[in-house]
């Protein structure tokens, strides 16, 4: 076992903002927190990286308590953090040398990750003949929020960590540059690296994450393999599209409409034989049916069901 | 201070200093520092009208009037040649000052000869010499020319005055020695105590004031920096990720050094350009130089290497003592706007600190040491103002200074891991700027 988050527990005052969050990472892959805002993951994130005391628990890595001073991890961090003043190419070259990367490769990486991530011309302006260098021209406070995301996701990736922590690593990015952070961190998965990933966005997180851990209020309410966890909820969702129109049938096998559009049915059935004695009768009826799918629920209805069942209770 | 809690400050450190050093805030101060240092002494001259120009030989003639017969004007003349002064003398008995003939020579050169001066010395009834000098109402002869001349005559009359005496040189020697008092007080059992008058002299005074002027001035410009700094790399939110490399003693030693260097390069050479201001002022007036006023024989005597280097070990101790106050403010607060607000602490300290100094060189020039300058030395708020002073100026003694730096040291170490504490625990805080009450606590978790 890799990774091992314990009992993490954070109060301020009477507030329990971390309420016993464990989990594992025994292989590498990609760990998913998942919450709604406020829910304790970000906290959960710093007391993993140390930069928070918590109040009890243990973070073992490696099976020793995670240093991330001594350990190689990267952070890409909810709240961007640059200078705003300094050159890029000297934050970067700071922040590696921090993580203990020598000049030359550090140099390199930059390289590599400047075009990677098509920032280039920001960290290394070109020259341009006959006019006068502009001295602000590579400053963090002259990119775009994007473009700062770029260069705090090098800072993060520069010293090849094996543990990469990302808070909600594509939180305003256009789809180009949601695409570009996907293939950087499908390339990462690709390399046995170990990540931890909290996000909002529910078909990133289905798309990479193999384990999740859905917090609400500091507390877990749903953990484990994402794959079993809706496997255990059976293919319930029936999304039916036909020409004629098919609301007897629904009242006569008693199902209840999720959801209803101009197109078609999203339709929660009690089981498959429920959803094939459906079909069938359909067929009997000859309606036509152009889409009959039967799926288990996604992880946005999922986490809705649990967050909003919690909520429900207290 | 553990090895490990610190390691990588020195990366911080020259980050810190390097970005600083390039950047347009840093430049355009230091520009304007040096620009101040180099300009204010020549500036003060233009403005007082003592500069040496064209001016300083001007005056062609100078009627010398003695009432009472003190003069040697050959060798008046030969110290006013010494100084570069090419005037002739001329003695000139009015039988009064102010009479027919005193009249009639100063209506004379104010008509005809605008380059000639009347100089008359007279001793009055209150027990003072008096050297009057007279020019043209025409203005050719400057007030400043007539001050350097002035300073020049004065001072050789002094010497005159004595010779006068016939003295021998032990006779002068005697006159000259300063006069110390003591006062012995007898306790109840027998024992006698010599009180030695230890007051200090006024250029002693003026060192001190001026050295507490300095390490303020420095402190202030430090701690506001080190404040700032701290509180940007919070509210940009980039100590997110040094803590991810780094730990948080490391970052607060790092930076609080760099901006100290920052601003002793600043101070140093606003400092630099003073003496060479100095140097320019002297060349223009012809006169004294500003900073031989104030550093006589005496205090000469006390710039041993040994006194020296106390000193500036005193001040360097004071200052990262101070720059880690200043440290400690930053760290209360989570945004820029409120770094003002967390400095309200270190401000005050600097004050009680810096009055107490002042309050402390006065006592000792008005009456010399007592159990009051005894405390100033010691207390770690006071001591890095006053103390650089006190052992330059030969009055702070060992067993002080070694108690004093002792105490520095603990204080800046107990200092130091209080701060990264706080800065640890406030390292994501974004609430209001945290109270002394609350920074205790955390002391104590």
């Amino acid at each position: 076992m890799s990774l091992s988050v314990s009992n993490l527990v954070k109060k301020y005052g009477d507030k329990v903002v971390v309420d016993n969050l464990s989990f594992e990472m025994k292989e590498p892959g990609v760990y998913a927190l998942l919450g709604t805002n406020g829910a304790g993951k970000t906290t959960s994130l710093r007391i993993i990286l140390g930069m928070l005391a918590g109040d009890s628990g243990s973070v073992l890595w490696k099976g020793q308590p995670l240093d991330p001073v001594s350990a190689n991890v990267g952070y890409l961090a909810e709240e961007r953090g640059l200078y705003p003043k300094y050159s890029l190419l000297d934050q970067l070259l700071y922040f590696a040398k921090l993580k203990k990367v020598g000049k030359a490769e550090a140099m390199e990486r930059i390289k590599y990750w400047a075009k990677r991530l098509e920032v280039e011309e920001y960290i290394f302006p070109p020259a341009v003949k006959g006019k006068k260098k502009n001295a602000k021209a590579n400053r963090a406070d002259q990119l775009s929020k994007g473009n700062q995301q770029k260069i705090q996701l090098m800072a993060a990736l520069i010293s090849d960590p094996e543990l990469l922590i990302l808070d909600e690593p594509l939180s305003g990015l256009d789809p180009v540059n949601t695409d570009l952070f996907k293939g950087i961190i499908r390339e990462e998965i690709a390399k046995n690296k170990y990540l931890i990933m909290s996000s909002h966005q529910m078909p990133v997180i289905e798309e990479f994450c193999s384990d999740i851990t859905i917090l609400n209020r500091g507390k877990a309410v749903l953990k484990g393999n994402l794959n079993e966890i809706k496997k255990s909820y059976g293919r319930v969702n029936l999304f039916v599209k036909c020409e004629q129109d098919i609301e007897k049938y629904i009242a006569q096998f008693g199902l209840t409409v999720a959801n209803r559009t101009p197109e078609e049915y999203h339709l929660k059935v009690r089981d498959e034989a429920q959803a094939m004695e459906f079909l069938a009768k359909l067929m009997q009826d000859q309606i036509t049916v152009i889409k009959f799918e039967l799926r288990e629920p996604s992880l946005h209805e999922i986490f809705v069901e649990k967050v909003g069942n919690a909520n429900e209770e207290e | 201070m553990k090895r490990s809690k610190i390691a990588g400050w020195k990366d911080v450190y020259s980050f810190t200093l390097t970005q600083t050093l390039k950047s347009r805030a840093f430049i355009v101060s230091f520009v304007i520092l040096i620009v101040l240092g180099l300009v204010s002494m020549p500036l003060m001259n233009l403005i007082t009208g003592s500069v040496k120009e064209e001016a300083k030989y001007t005056i062609t003639k100078a009627y010398v009037y003695d009432g009472l017969g003190i003069v040697d004007e050959a060798a008046m003349q030969q110290a006013l040649k010494d100084a570069g002064w090419n005037a002739e003398l001329v003695e000139k008995d009015f039988a009064e000052y102010g009479s027919e003939a005193y009249e009639t020579l100063v209506a004379e050169i104010d008509e005809k000869c605008p380059e000639e001066i009347i100089v008359s010395v007279q001793y009055d009834e209150t027990g003072i010499y008096r050297v009057l000098f007279e020019r043209s109402g025409n203005g050719k002869v400057k007030s400043g020319e007539i001050n350097n001349f002035g300073a020049i005559f004065t001072a050789e009359f002094e010497e005159q005055k004595k010779n006068a005496l016939n003295l021998t040189e032990e006779q002068k020697a005697l006159i000259e020695a300063t006069v110390a008092t003591a006062v012995s007080r007898v306790e109840l059992s027998g024992e006698v105590i010599v009180e030695i008058d230890d007051s200090i002299s006024d250029s002693e005074y003026w060192i001190l004031y001026a050295l507490i002027f300095i390490i303020m001035m420095i402190c202030t410009m430090a701690g506001s920096q080190i404040a700032t700094s701290i509180v940007t790399e919070k509210s940009s939110k980039v100590v997110e990720y040094l803590l991810t490399s780094i730990r948080p003693m490391a970052i607060i030693v790092g930076k609080v050094l760099a901006m100290l260097c920052v601003v002793l390069a600043q101070i140093g050479g606003m400092l630099i350009m003073l003496v060479v201001s100095n140097i320019i002022s002297t060349n223009m007036s012809g006169g004294e130089s500003v900073l031989k006023q104030y550093l006589t024989a005496d205090l000469l005597n006390n710039l041993t290497v040994g006194n020296v280097l106390l000193c500036l070990l005193m001040i360097a101790l004071g200052l990262v003592f101070y720059a880690t106050l200043a440290g400690l403010a930053g760290a209360t607060v989570s945004k820029l706007e409120e770094a003002g607000e967390g400095m309200m602490l270190f401000t005050v300290a600097v004050m009680i600190g810096a009055y107490m100094g002042i309050g402390s060189a006065a006592t000792l020039l008005a009456g010399g040491s007592n159990a009051f300058t005894t405390f100033v030395l010691l207390f770690p708020l006071s001591s890095p103002f006053v103390l650089p002073g006190a052992i330059l100026i030969g009055e702070a003694q060992a067993w002080m200074i070694a108690v004093s730096i002792v105490i520095m040291i603990v204080l800046i170490l107990a200092l130091f891991a209080f701060v990264s504490r706080v800065y640890e625990a406030l390292i994501v805080h974004n609430g209001n700027k945290v109270g002394i009450k609350q920074l205790i606590q955390m002391s104590k978790k």
